[in-house]
């Protein structure tokens, strides 16, 4: 339980960060987008702290919570990626919302006293993580393609600066280990349960972590990391201002 | 900085045949004409899509291009397509 919460404690600290990083950055250059992105890893952090309580709701309060950060997530990618155009957006909010509720039930089955025999417990146990797992492989997987098909489109482009299609390419990334993982708690339970070192849950550790170095860097890009992204990349800016009349002369 | 101005700056300055200096501050000065002391960075996905749609159109007659309906509904669609760059850049 310790080492849990030790574990927990880092990303509940990285999340934050991150949260602040958006919220300032929201603010400061009037994106809303990433007000919403900002409230998802503040719901991420309350999540991950229910986790390190240890009630007998804890797991219907975290299920409940997570709901809230997966609608908070789509809209996020729906508001970013597809206003004004046909977005899945609907089907894979509903998809994800019946997946969460499956999770749900199977929760309060757990924590409602009912006594279910091992054959049933081991049945429940397997919906309720393939749930979780289909549950994250689906919106992962939404954010990759469209963050792969913006990139597509922007690649070719001298105009965009090279550290905001590394941006791009880091939410790929952070999204592909997304998907690894949830294909891996798939694997893992519940015919593995109880073996804290099993293959699966190691390199769910180990996934986990890359995700959140490569999210630390996609979404708190420090200015150094910008400039090596960028660097040998010559500007298109209007160095000098034009004055009006220049500009409508330069068009004519 | 200037990754919004840049991205459909440079898309117009190909579709015209024009300096994309010129380009680059013909979308600024639209976008300046809609909302006064804002910049392409500065605004939402809906408002840019105002101003393309409006007085970019105006700013492309003054200067007699041609085709200003075609090059307007066609930098929309790039606005559509490639819209997370408002958000990612």
């Amino acid at each position: 339980m310790d080492t849990n919460i030790s574990y927990y404690s880092i990303f509940v600290v990285l999340y934050i960060v991150m949260a602040t990083s958006l919220y300032l950055s929201s603010r400061k250059e009037n994106k809303q987008n990433l007000l919403i992105l900002f409230l998802y890893y503040i719901i991420t952090s309350v999540s991950l702290v229910i986790l390190m309580t240890n009630t007998q709701i804890t797991l219907i309060l975290y299920t409940i919570v997570t709901l809230i950060t997966t609608v908070v997530l789509l809209t996020f990618i729906n508001r970013t990626f597809y206003q004004g155009r046909k977005s899945p957006f609907k089907i894979i909010l509903i998809s994800a919302i019946i997946l969460r509720i499956i999770e749900l039930i199977i929760s309060l089955v757990y924590t409602g006293g009912v006594t279910v025999d091992n054959e049933i417990y081991g049945s429940l146990e397997l919906i309720r993580v393939t749930s979780i797992g289909c549950g994250i492989i689906l919106s992962a997987f939404w954010m990759f393609m469209s963050a792969k098909n913006s990139l597509k489109s922007l690649s070719s482009s001298k105009a965009v600066e090279p550290w905001v299609k590394g941006r791009f390419k880091l939410i790929i990334f952070y999204n592909i280990c997304d998907i690894l993982m949830g294909i891996l708690i798939i694997w893992a339970s519940p015919t593995q349960m109880g073996d804290k070192l099993s293959l699966p849950t190691l390199l769910i550790l180990a996934l986990n972590m890359f995700k959140i170095s490569t999210e630390l860097l996609a979404w708190v890009m420090p200015k150094r990391f910008k400039n090596y992204l960028n660097r040998g990349y010559t500007s298109t800016d209007i160095i000098e201002e034009l004055s009006e009349e220049e500009i409508m002369e330069g068009m004519r | 900085m200037n990754n919004v101005t840049n991205f459909f700056g440079e898309y117009l300055s190909k579709v015209t045949e024009k300096p994309t200096r010129s380009c680059n501050g013909l979308i600024r000065l639209a976008v300046l004409d809609k909302f006064p002391g804002r910049t392409p960075e500065q605004i939402k996905f809906n408002e840019l899509k105002d101003v393309f749609n409006t007085t970019l159109k105006e700013r492309l007659n003054n200067v007699n291009t041609p085709n200003v309906e075609q090059i307007s509904h066609d930098i929309i669609s790039l606005l559509v397509r490639n819209q997370s760059l408002m958000t990612m850049a």
